[in-house]
């Protein structure tokens, strides 16, 4: 792997592009690290996609609208940072839903040994005594009276 | 139904509601990879156009696909070659950027957009390279991935 930033080759409007890169890249990893943890990042990545958006529309009106580039680049930046601030809370979010799967799998596990368990020891005992509760009101008759 | 059936029915049932609850704690490794394709006007694999005049806007289609396992932060860049630029899976072409592309795209997600591209000088056996790049995240930086096209084209005046 061979590594540059290219993005920066492009640095239009300076500084404030630099921030709006920066700002976007550390969001991700953010998110990415989010995601690791089992948190739903969906929404943030959705939102992180519109800064990206905004950073590109910022180069391409930069010779022509300046001002409207700067105003895109700021708003990006936000967007990113909120995006950061938010992936704290998904990402302890995932973990927690990440540990209740975790005793979900390993509840149900022993729910059902203990009922297998049960059913092997006492089964023959259960089913004899509901079959006579069942049948007691029968009477057994001789076929050939 | 003797006891012995009756065991074995119940150890099944056992065995299959236990690998049931655990099953979505094993991990599955799966082969990781990106991939990246140029698609013509029509988002097919035809219709490239092979002879452009300078400054002559054309249309063309990326598309990327994620598969690594987790979400990406893909860029491609849209460099001018020439015929002898060198460009492989593990270097990049030393050539001008003509335009980047950037998008996040989630696990097992893809990710096609419109390309308008146009060339400021003449040329036969002009090359537009397209490179995949991909942010790493421990290393804080893009990364070229590997992955490249290209079209030619002759550009006249």
């Amino acid at each position: 792997m061979i590594s540059i930033t290219p993005i920066s080759s492009h640095e239009a409007t300076g500084g404030q592009l630099a921030t709006a890169n920066s700002s976007v890249n550390s969001a991700f990893s953010s998110v990415y690290y989010a995601e690791q943890k089992g948190g739903d990042v969906s929404a943030l990545v959705e939102k992180l996609n519109i800064a990206v958006s905004l950073i590109q529309r910022a180069l391409a009106e930069n010779a022509t609208d300046p001002n409207a580039a700067s105003a895109d680049l700021s708003n990006a930046t936000t967007i990113a940072q909120m995006v950061s601030m938010n992936s704290t809370s998904v990402s302890s979010g995932g973990s927690l839903a990440r540990q209740l799967r975790l005793y979900e799998s390993l509840g149900t596990v022993a729910a059902t040994l203990g009922i297998a368990a049960l059913a092997y020891l006492m089964g023959d005992r259960v089913y004899r005594r509901l079959w006579l509760r069942v049948y007691r009101n029968h009477v057994v008759k001789k076929s050939d009276e | 139904m003797n006891r012995q059936t009756a065991t074995i029915i119940l150890a099944s049932i056992t065995i299959l509601v236990v690998v049931t609850a655990l099953a979505p704690l094993i991990p599955v490794k799966q082969q990781r990879y990106s991939e990246l394709g140029i698609l013509g006007p029509d988002q097919t694999t035809r219709g490239y156009p092979t002879t452009v005049g300078v400054n002559q806007p054309f249309l063309l289609y990326g598309f990327v696909g994620n598969h690594e396992g987790s979400i990406e932060n893909y860029q491609m860049l849209v460099k001018l070659g020439i015929q002898s630029t060198l460009v492989s899976n593990s270097t990049y072409a030393n050539a001008p950027v003509l335009t980047t592309f950037w998008h996040i795209v989630r696990d097992n997600e893809t990710w096609t957009f419109p390309m308008t591209l146009s060339v400021n000088q003449v040329g036969n056996n002009t090359r537009i390279i397209f490179e995949l790049w991909s942010y790493n995240v421990p290393a804080s930086n893009f990364e070229y991935t590997g992955l490249w096209n290209q079209i030619w084209l002759n550009v006249t005046a």
